[in-house]
């Protein structure tokens, strides 16, 4: 190998600056990250809302509420209709709403995970030689 | 206990950022002239060298620790520099991706330097002019193996290009090296006189 004298001169600061350079571009992904991630968690929190509305009118208006109650109270009755009472049930959950409620939950959870996720804990700086 | 490349490149994987940060300074001299030589410009260079520490840093999950971490960095950053310059239209495609060698020219040549040309490489002034006179294949050849001790077939590893062909690049080089030194300097008092 020729030996390790470049034949040109490397700039004065190089080293500090590549690290620089790399760390800022680290910020800045932890910083587009945030922002983009705690947009979505507020986003999908506040459609939790309307959609959480939705989705309780939409039980109550379709007498699903009315079905379950009525197999609690009478339970016999609701056994011996059997199949036709899971249909009665199946038919009545607004699953418009409940698919949008799920979701919204999903994305919720999603998100702040993304937010929250750390990097590993650093071993212990070694000695240099 | 100073740290090897595969252990810092390990543990960057892993998330550490001063592990990567120190394979970052141990890099940055060599990869800066390798890039400036590619380019002939020093803040392009820096810029290249820039790009590439980022990228690595953006890919470490792909990374393959039984891969030499150098290696990996090397064809980083010639990738990034052979792109920058196509992006500014100073390098044609052909000049680093060149296949079609005339037949006489495939014939693997891997003997070393001659030794008047290994002292001129030392020589600063005279490095500049040799590798001046190489096309950039040529070029990347002679600076991967003879500053960066790499040998043809890690060379060809970066490159993409076969040993031999790596080879037969080092050859040809050698060749104009030699022809380069042979001519007469702007310098010498004997030039032009019969």
């Amino acid at each position: 190998m020729i030996r390790n004298d470049y034949p040109i001169d490397t700039p004065a600061g190089l080293e500090d600056r590549m690290v620089f350079a790399v760390d800022r571009h680290r910020k800045r992904l932890r910083t587009m990250r945030l922002a983009g991630y705690g947009t979505l968690s507020i986003a999908s929190a506040a459609g939790m809302i309307p959609a959480v509305s939705g989705l309780a009118t939409g039980l109550s208006q379709s007498g699903f509420l009315r079905y379950v109650s009525l197999a609690f109270s009478d339970g016999s009755a609701v056994w011996s209709m059997g199949r036709d009472f899971s249909l009665l049930l199946a038919e009545s959950i607004p699953f418009t709403s409940v698919a949008a409620s799920l979701v919204l939950i999903a994305v919720l959870a999603w998100s702040v995970g993304k937010i929250t996720k750390r990097a590993p804990v650093a071993p212990a700086p070694y000695a240099m030689a | 206990m100073r740290k090897d490349d595969g252990q810092l490149a390990s543990e960057s994987t892993l998330g550490n950022q001063a592990s990567f940060d120190e394979l970052v300074r141990r890099y940055s001299r060599p990869l800066f002239h390798f890039c400036y030589r590619l380019t002939g410009n020093a803040a392009t260079a820096e810029d290249c060298v820039q790009e590439s520490f980022i990228k690595a840093w953006k890919n470490l999950s792909s990374y393959d620790t039984r891969r030499g971490f150098r290696q990996w960095m090397f064809t980083i950053a010639r990738n990034t520099t052979t792109d920058h310059l196509r992006r500014k239209k100073a390098l044609s495609f052909s000049d680093l991706s060149r296949q079609d060698l005339p037949f006489d020219e495939t014939v693997a040549d891997d003997g070393p330097l001659p030794e008047e040309l290994v002292s001129e490489l030392e020589d600063k002034a005279a490095a500049e002019r040799l590798l001046g006179s190489l096309p950039p294949e040529s070029r990347e050849v002679v600076l991967l193996h003879y500053y960066e001790d790499m040998t043809f077939e890690e060379i060809g590893s970066i490159t993409g290009k076969p040993m031999n062909t790596v080879k037969s690049i080092h050859r040809r080089a050698v060749m104009r090296m030699r022809d380069a030194a042979d001519a007469p300097k702007p310098h010498d008092e004997t030039y032009g006189r019969v």
